[in-house]
């Protein structure tokens, strides 16, 4: 055996003395005066055989400082020294600065450790007691089995940076460390010896730290020892059955279902030796908790749970950091100071619990702290003050979704985080690096009584089970943890709503949008994907989720549900937001690992919680009251449904058919002695299909003096519906917004787009708008649908527009800036101050006295016409009526601004 | 094959060995201590959104390869017919890093001092890949550094993305 050898080996040992050094003296800390002497033997033992492999290795530096370690740790067993915050203190950073000696070996000779060595040499006089000891930490490491599997668990490796580097090595155990009898994972006897690759990374030039290694029991090491014999004897079999001139197909069979199985065991197997226990990450804790605790004059109590629970070997070291940052959160800006949490009538001691389980094939990590929560108000405003919401957007958001911005991008106030709380890393960071390793992570708060971070893990990394799809002959794997369900549209795709540039499928009840794979991967398509019917292409459905994002992706073909081994993809090609990784399959070719969430950002489906969440237009009294709306129900054909505000219909007919003339491209109704030019719905908006009863109803309205008549085939019901649903994704010329009414999807019709898209000439040119400045508007309107189908109206037509809920912030905003608004549009029935009430404080006030006011309403009675007149109301005009709206705006200002 | 010794034997005096190959009709060369190997995986996956350099990646042994084409980032047109064209796979840097050539001419082993400094008018490659120049029989030689040409590689992808 030559130097690196011996020295390699030396590396390993010493970690693995070293490795539980840290716990222990913490737990001598909390012991303090009542010293457990089996425990403090323990250290020493483990200090002990360092010290001497050190010394015989011409260790110098490293033999000097575990000498004298060993020292305090022989008076501390003697009880001739009290463990307290002060000694472990320096004992712990005697064990740091070993554990750095051995990371760098070969040039531990070369360092100086003397101011080191004067303390602890201190330490031994005893008589040199510092004046001022440090704020006394309390910090308790409570854990059920932590002895336990402290020590039995022993994997090589306790800080991170050992974990990284992936062979899997088998070592010569000397267990100097007390073994209990149900640890699966240890070695009892010497068992092969390091192969030589290790020894060949440690023989470079520089200081790479020898290759990690990890502990595999002997029980698995047998397992696979009788699977690698079992895969030699199916090769065997395959081999002679091949041999003969016409291979029986039943033999065949029957051997590849035993390869298929020791195959399967094999890779389960060795999955297993990667597994490691979640508590090599936790066990950093304590000592962090500690530190920080002290540094921040608080006082923190860290329990662990679930130490046990085992994760692939990649997930534990990819988890370390993320949760580094949240522990230190929690302590940092969850634990408040003594003071603080006793006059709360909390104990003067906050808790932090770290906890894993598992549940439903994930590994869960909980963080749970006592501490102050956080303020969804305060959260509210910040995001509005980084743009990360709009006040309106924040207002509406419920409390547990505000506090999970905490991870939105450019929500994090971590530039201006304390060094306490992480290198500048970012909660966004986090949860990004938690959402790459495939797992996710969400928060609850309670003020005043804290918060608790929850962090959903797969179990292994390297293997995914998924379904391969593909386009043309270009095949896809999508990771089934990703997939709710595969939908077949039959040739006729009729669950499949086509509105202007949507796509959204129908699926029990609610909106899904639809994403053609094809297009976002940028491949033209061979065939015109509105050939309905055509199957080799775009009629499977994958219905994927991610996060709370839901789409159907559509694909060419569904091929297998395989198990893919995931091969990261190159320097170059890690950051595109497609794409997951690569895997390489059966035949060889390498195929590319979608990303779900990649792909849905990639389509702009934004984590709105208003935007997608399409609901049934339910029980009307749900809703506020504001949003619910009369509106007759009408259809094309059975699957063309519309719908239409009742308030700006003036009354419907039923007439037959026959009664139409065509004339050219338009339609006329002989009509109670005259002609009603009719408006065919699908003249304007797309429909599957239209069909021609005998008898179809007319829709007969008023729009700009002309009366008119919309053509319903099939009028279904008059009733009242909620209006709060609107996906804007409908929108298009002649529809307003998509809704889901009595399960079908229903598009709600802008009338008067739609009659100006049919018949253009009955609308007078926009005179040329003679203002010396851009006309500023304040619309009022508690109904969030039609705030923003106004506000669209408004600024398309050019006019700047500040929007309030009710009458009380537009009064405020009125009062605030009297020379602001030239002109406002009020809605009559709102809450805290409705619209006449409004326009009467508006005529008392000096500076408000003039300006113009137009009133929404959807009742269009003579009594509110009147008291709103009376009030000093300008022109009442209804709701959805846009050309009437807009040139009734025009005049008004017309008369105010060109003075 | 070729060994990592970054600072012995081949480099100040003495010689070394380059692979020339083709791209387009620009001949060029690597040192091949920066050649792992050359094979005829030219079964490539396209890579969606990737950037353009990138012409796809393959299955080098169970491990999956970048692999560069050198005639979007050299701007000429290919030449050579599927035959002659291989894979030229590097290494530097600790990474791997497959590049699409025509076709791959001779191993030549010449002195270091035979390398001529990099013109400042060399218009067909970009500067910063060429490390030096050789002078042949048949025409100029333009040696490549392999850590330049897998760096410059743009990393920001493409982002073709529909909006559905």
């Amino acid at each position: 055996m030559d130097d690196s050898e011996l020295l390699a080996e030396f590396v390993e040992e010493a970690r693995d003395h070293l490795s539980n050094v840290e716990m222990q003296l913490l737990e001598i800390e909390v012991h303090g005066a009542n010293i457990n002497d089996d425990l403090v033997n323990t250290v020493f033992r483990a200090i002990h055989s360092v010290k001497g492999a050190a010394g015989f290795l011409g260790l110098t530096q490293i033999n000097n400082v575990a000498h004298r370690l060993e020292n305090i740790l022989g008076r501390v067993r003697d009880h001739q020294l009290i463990p307290d915050p002060y000694n472990v203190d320096v004992m712990l950073k005697a064990a740091d600065r070993l554990s750095k000696l051995i990371e760098d070996i070969d040039h531990s000779n070369e360092t100086d450790n003397a101011a080191l060595c004067e303390k602890l040499d201190e330490l031994l006089d005893a008589d040199a007691r510092p004046a001022t000891a440090p704020s006394k930490p309390s910090t308790r490491v409570s854990s059920p089995s932590t002895a336990e599997t402290v020590d039995s668990r022993d994997a090589a490796t306790g800080a991170r940076d050992m974990l990284k580097a992936a062979d899997v090595g088998v070592l010569a155990a000397q267990d100097s460390v007390p073994i209990s009898p149900d640890a699966p994972v240890k070695t009892q006897k010497p068992v092969v010896s390091t192969p030589p690759n290790a020894t060949a990374e440690t023989k470079s030039h520089h200081t790479s730290s020898p290759e990690a290694s990890i502990r595999v029991g002997v029980r698995v090491l047998d397992r696979l020892m009788n699977l690698a014999g079992e895969l030699v004897l199916s090769r065997n079999q395959l081999l002679r059955v091949l041999s003969q001139p016409t291979p029986d197909r039943g033999n065949l069979d029957s051997i590849a279902g035993g390869l298929d199985q020791v195959t399967t065991e094999l890779q389960e197997t060795i999955m297993q030796t990667r597994m490691q226990p979640i508590g090599n990450v936790f066990n950093k804790f304590p000592r962090v908790v500690r530190d920080l605790a002290s540094s921040l004059g608080k006082q923190i109590d860290l329990q662990l749970e679930g130490v046990e629970v085992e994760t692939d070997k990649t997930i534990v070291e990819a988890i370390a950091d993320p949760l580094t940052h949240l522990v230190r959160n929690s302590c940092d800006h969850g634990i408040e100071v003594p003071a603080v949490r006793e006059a709360a009538g909390k104990p003067a001691a906050g808790t932090v619990l770290l906890r894993a389980f598992h549940q439903a094939g994930k590994v869960m990590i909980e963080i749970r702290d006592d501490g102050a929560g956080m303020d969804a108000d305060v959260l509210r405003n910040k995001a509005v003050e980084k743009g990360v919401l709009t006040a309106e957007a924040a207002s509406q958001m419920s409390d547990r979704d505000v506090v999970n911005l905490i991870f939105a991008p450019g929500f994090s106030t971590a530039k201006e985080v304390t060094a306490v709380s992480g290198r500048g890393v970012g909660m966004d960071v986090v949860r990004t690096n938690i959402e790459q390793i495939g797992g996710s992570v969400e928060v609850e708060s309670e003020l005043g009584r804290g918060s608790v971070i929850r962090i959903t893990l797969p179990l292994t990394l390297a293997i995914v089970p998924s379904m391969i799809v593909s386009i043309e002959d270009r095949r896809y794997a999508l990771p089934q943890t990703n997939i709710l369900e595969l939908v077949q549209t039959d040739g006729k795709a009729k669950r499949i709503d086509r509105v202007g540039n949507a796509e959204v499928l129908h699926l029990r009840g609610s909106l899904i949008p639809l994403v053609r794979l094809r297009d976002i991967l940028g491949l033209e398509s061979a065939v015109d994907p509105e050939a309905a019917g055509d199957e080799s292409s775009g009629n499977q459905l994958v219905v994927v989720e991610s996060g709370r994002l839901r789409f159907a992706l559509v694909v060419d073909r569904v091929l297998d549900s395989e198990e893919i081994v995931v091969k990261p993809l190159g320097r170059h090609l890690a950051n595109l937001p497609l794409l997951a990784g690569s895997t390489i399959l059966g035949d060889g070719r390498v195929a590319m690992i979608l990303d779900a969430s990649g792909i849905a950002s990639g389509v702009q489906l934004a984590n709105d919680p208003e935007s997608m969440r399409t609901e049934e237009a339910g029980d009307p009294d749900d809703a506020p009251l504001s949003d619910i709306n009369r509106l007759v129900l009408m259809s094309v054909s059975s699957s063309d449904h519309f719908a239409l505000p009742m308030d700006i219909v003036s009354r419907i007919e039923r007439v037959p058919a026959t009664n139409i003339d065509v004339l050219g491209d338009q339609k006329f109704l002989k009509y109670r002695g005259g002609t009603l030019p009719l408006i065919a719905i699908e003249d304007v908006v797309r429909v599957s299909e239209v069909e021609q009863p005998e008898h179809v109803h007319v829709v007969v309205y008023k729009v700009y003096g002309h009366e008119a008549g919309l053509i319903a085939p099939y009028l279904n019901d008059i009733r009242d519906c909620q209006l709060n649903m609107t996906s804007d994704r409908g929108r298009g010329p002649g529809v307003a917004a998509i809704t889901v009414i009595d399960g079908k999807s229903t598009r709600l019709l802008d009338l008067y787009g739609l009659t100006e898209i049919a018949r253009p000439d009955w609308f007078e040119s926009k005179a040329d708008l003679a203002y010396d400045h851009e006309p500023q508007l304040l619309v009022c309107e508690d109904s969030a649908f039609f705030r923003n189908f106004l506000i669209r109206i408004l600024e398309e037509e050019g006019y700047r527009v500040t929007s309030c809920e009710d009458g009380e912030e537009g009064w405020i905003a009125l009062t605030q800036s009297p020379g602001k608004f030239d002109l406002l549009v009020t809605d009559v029935e709102m809450p805290e101050l409705d619209g006449i009430e409004l326009t009467r404080r508006i005529r008392k006030h000096e500076q408000l006295r003039d300006l113009p006011v137009i009133a929404l309403t959807s009742l269009a009675d003579d009594e509110s016409t009147k008291r709103g007149i009376e009030a000093g109301v300008d022109d009442y005009q209804i709701k959805m009526n846009k050309p009437d709206l807009l040139a009734s705006i025009h005049s008004n200002l017309q008369k105010v601004l060109t003075q | 094959m070729s060994h990592d010794h970054p600072n012995h034997e081949h480099n100040q005096e003495g010689q070394v060995q380059l692979v020339t190959f083709k791209v387009g009709d620009i001949v060029l060369g690597i040192d091949i201590e920066h050649v792992q190997e050359i094979n005829r995986l030219l079964d490539v996956t396209r890579v969606p959104g990737a950037s353009r350099m990138i012409h796809g990646v393959v299955n080098l042994r169970g491990e999956v390869v970048t692999v560069l084409d050198p005639h979007t980032i050299f701007d000429v047109r290919s030449s050579g017919t599927s035959d002659s064209r291989r894979n030229l796979v590097l290494r530097a840097g600790g990474e791997r890093i497959g590049v699409m050539v025509d076709q791959v001419a001779d191993i030549l082993t010449i002195q270091r001092s035979e390398l001529s400094p990099r013109p400042s008018n060399v218009r067909s490659v970009d500067r910063r890949f060429i490390d030096s120049v050789y002078l042949s029989d048949a025409g100029v030689i333009i040696i490549l550094c392999a850590d330049s040409l897998i760096n410059a590689i743009d990393q920001s992808p493409e982002l073709a993305l529909a909006g559905a």
